[in-house]
């Protein structure tokens, strides 16, 4: 069973924003997640971006798999 | 930027014209951060389970791969790019949106200005009203 930390995209029509879960990577759709650990607001100027980097670190090293974006996310804040 | 939320935003608003199907890919791939592989994977699964509960239209190797996936996405983003070319509602929500903001700004700053030098009421009455009409501009637009 993986554990994945991907965005959930919530926010209101046309304006979206998104939180950063670790989700178990079988149940992407019943909205179901082990844990918040972040947001990412694309609208904002510049793109606001705030993740809990112990909680980050600690899911890796327990063998949570980022998703692409969110590695991209993970390196440029430098928890990567 | 990490993410693009541009074709979030147009599935938001021309998702309608997309195939069910289309639809839910784009929306498991921007919203949900669906690799093409989980999406395929999640995909399969749904069709397997289908089939074992008596399904009859769906056949053994009724599958999608990653590759059906990743073509489908494609096509859809196509279909809302093609869409916004020719309605523009994105571009023009946006920019009603930043002019909405814009009133709102102007407005408030007049009223403080009007209600800070003693300006006849009816001035500052007349401000505070733009203010509230680009608010509701706004809302709107949301």
């Amino acid at each position: 069973m993986a554990v994945k930390i991907r965005l959930r995209r919530m926010g209101s029509k046309g304006n979206p924003f998104y939180r950063v879960v670790v989700a178990d990577s079988r149940y992407p759709r019943d909205g179901r997640f082990i844990e918040e650990i972040g947001s990412y607001d694309p609208m904002a100027n510049p793109s606001a971006v705030k993740i809990d980097a112990d909680k980050a670190k600690a899911w890796i090293a327990n063998g949570a798999q980022p998703t692409d974006t969110v590695k991209a996310m993970l390196k440029k804040e430098g928890i990567l | 930027m990490a993410v693009n939320p541009k074709f979030s935003v147009l599935l938001d608003v021309y998702g309608n014209i997309l195939t069910e199907k289309e639809r839910t890919m784009l929306d498991y791939y921007y919203n949900d951060d669906l690799s093409l592989r989980e999406i395929s994977d999640n995909e399969n699964a749904e069709r397997r389970e289908r089939r074992d509960a008596g399904e009859q239209q769906l056949r053994e190797n009724d599958t999608i791969t990653r590759q059906g996936v990743r073509d489908t996405i494609k096509r859809a983003e196509a279909k809302l790019l093609s869409m916004e070319e020719k309605l523009g509602l994105v571009r023009r929500n946006s920019e009603m949106l930043q002019i909405a903001a814009e009133i709102r700004k102007n407005a408030e700053k007049a009223a403080v200005r009007a209600y800070q030098s003693r300006a006849p009421k009816e001035i500052i009455t007349a401000a505070s009203d733009i203010d509230t009409l680009a608010e509701r501009l706004e809302q709107l637009l949301q």
